[in-house]
């Protein structure tokens, strides 16, 4: 039997710089108000699938694509090491493909999948991370994510900006950390239940982004 | 509260509580005994409640159903609200709509199915519409009309059009706000020969099949989209007339003419939704009754929430 799957990809820095209470702990502690939102949402839990891909230096799949509703626990992330991006962006790529593959081969209806990008720092990798970017954004491939980025603390606004597809939002001290980061996955649960449940401008389900999240600023994409 | 007043139907042995049983089975209410149509994937059990009713100027029912049995001709009609808008209490926004017309001397039957644009807010007043003005339009049409009119749609999805931003204006409303599909056919009721000629006018990815041999047939499907995300992207009344489709048929006895939002036609891509429909459909000595077809449209299925619309007009 076919669904509908439209299937979210949370990627979050979690290098040592997103230690503690204003880090990854903040993060953690917003991941079960999530599982429980959306799990109790039938039009949501019904549609939605949701993966974390967490990286350092290094990436990994933390919790592959699920279903929430079915899920019991959450992973939680846990800071250390540096920051590269180029590693994030190949395991991004071929996660997607290979999830919506997966889905197609089950018979479902895939909807373009979303990302939310969250980093606090400056990508080590600065001269090379570019090339694996394009291949996530790469208009020839059908599966290209939207990708809304957030930076947080040291980010670099202007790199958030080139890795956002439709929407940038750049952390502006307003709030503090830890409440910026409840916020972010406010953003992230809100653009879940309504794209999950809001037909979009042409009829059919999209995704519903945020225009402003509380304690960043928003700022436009650059056009890619 | 005594398990006996919440099991009224059952004799005693069936429902005594059998010792060592950690949970209780849910309690089955008195309403259980209706039998639900088919479910698939398990969907959420929150799915279908609907929390609240509509906040619009002008009634939306739930659930529309209407039918006419012709001396050769059958006609169920039936546009049930989604899982969603009944969860968020909004209006649901296809219409159906079936009317007697006079085409070149004969009785036609004019039957529409509309899906309104999801995130437009009147488009459930646009698909009622577009309806309403596709019947004016076929009314209109002359009297040396033959059943060989397709190339003339394209002026009357014009027309409609045309309406549709007119009463927009007269309403202070964006056009584009009442943005809705349309699939549309004209069937002959008494034919002389016994092959009911019918005429589809489309606009948008409402699609129309034929029900021939046991199997629904698409007429004129999309093409699948490369690498498979799925494109929600439609044409739309009243911004793309020139968008319009048509085909032309007959049908003979036992053949069956389907039109339907996509909020049909999207389960309908799992073989088992599809086969259940064609299963109940090819009985054409004995088409469902009304209520029966409401009830039929009524089957769940995991993440498909949409309104559900569509019309099935059989030969006999």
């Amino acid at each position: 039997m076919s669904e509908q799957v439209l299937p979210f990809y949370l990627v979050c820095d979690e290098s040592w710089s997103m230690e503690g209470p204003d880090g990854v702990d903040a993060i953690n502690g917003c991941l079960p108000d999530l599982h429980r939102e959306i799990g109790s949402n039938p039009v949501v839990a019904d549609k939605t699938r949701f993966c974390i891909i967490s990286f350092n230096h290094e990436a990994q799949v933390l919790l592959p694509l699920a279903d929430l509703s079915e899920l019991t626990t959450m992973p939680a992330m846990s800071a250390n090491g540096g920051t590269e991006y180029g590693t994030v962006f190949n395991l991004l790529r071929s996660t997607i493909e290979q999830d919506v593959a997966r889905l197609k081969q089950d018979g479902h209806q895939v909807l373009r999948p979303a990302v939310f990008f969250l980093s606090d720092g400056q990508p080590n990798d600065s001269a090379d991370w570019h090339v694996a970017y394009q291949r996530v954004i790469d208009p020839s491939w059908s599966a290209r994510p939207n990708i809304l980025a957030f930076a947080f603390n040291e980010a670099d606004e202007g790199i958030i900006k080139q890795i956002a597809t439709v929407r940038a939002f750049s952390y502006n001290g307003t709030l503090k950390p830890a409440q910026a980061l409840q916020e972010f996955a406010q953003s992230l649960i809100r653009s879940i239940v309504r794209s999950g449940t809001s037909g979009g401008a042409d009829g059919g389900m999209t995704l519903a982004m945020p225009d402003t999240v509380p304690g960043f600023t928003t700022i436009p994409a650059d056009v890619v | 509260m005594s398990s006996e007043r919440l099991v009224p139907d059952r004799p005693d042995d069936e429902w005594r509580p059998v010792l060592g049983t950690v949970a209780p089975a849910p309690p089955q209410l008195p309403g259980e005994v209706f039998e639900h149509p088919p479910s698939y994937r398990n969907p959420h059990p929150m799915g279908g409640v609907p929390r609240g009713l509509p906040r619009s100027d002008e009634a939306v029912p739930d659930t529309v159903l209407d039918g006419a049995d012709f001396e050769r001709l059958v006609v169920r009609a039936a546009s049930l609200r989604g899982d969603e808008h009944r969860y968020y209490g909004e209006p649901r926004q296809d219409s159906v709509a079936l009317w007697p017309v006079t085409l070149a001397g004969g009785d036609a039957l004019v039957a529409c199915v509309a899906d309104g644009v999801g995130s437009q807010p009147n488009s459930h007043r646009g698909s009622a519409l577009a309806c309403a003005y596709l019947r004016e339009e076929v009314e209109k049409l002359p009297k040396d009309w033959t059943w060989d009119h397709v190339d003339g749609f394209a002026a009357t999805a014009r027309w409609i059009a045309m309406a549709m931003e007119n009463w927009a204006h007269r309403h202070d409303l964006p056009p584009a706000s009442l943005s809705t599909t349309l699939v549309a056919a004209v069937v002959e009721v008494a034919p002389a020969d016994g092959r009911h000629r019918f005429e589809v006018l489309r606009v948008g990815d409402s699609p129309a099949y034929l029900l021939r041999n046991g199997e629904l047939t698409e007429f004129a499907p999309p093409r699948s989209s490369e690498g498979g995300i799925l494109d929600t992207a439609t044409d739309a009344l009243p911004s793309h007339p020139s968008a319009v489709r048509t085909v032309k048929g007959d049908l003979g006895k036992g053949e069956v003419l389907m039109l339907c939002s996509d909020g049909l036609s999207n389960p309908m891509r799992s073989d088992e939704v599809r086969a259940q429909l064609q299963e109940w459909w090819t009985r054409s000595d004995e088409p469902p009754g009304i209520l029966e077809f409401g009830w039929q449209l009524g089957f769940r299925a995991k993440s498909f929430g949409d309104d559900r619309s569509a019309v099935c007009v059989w030969a006999r």
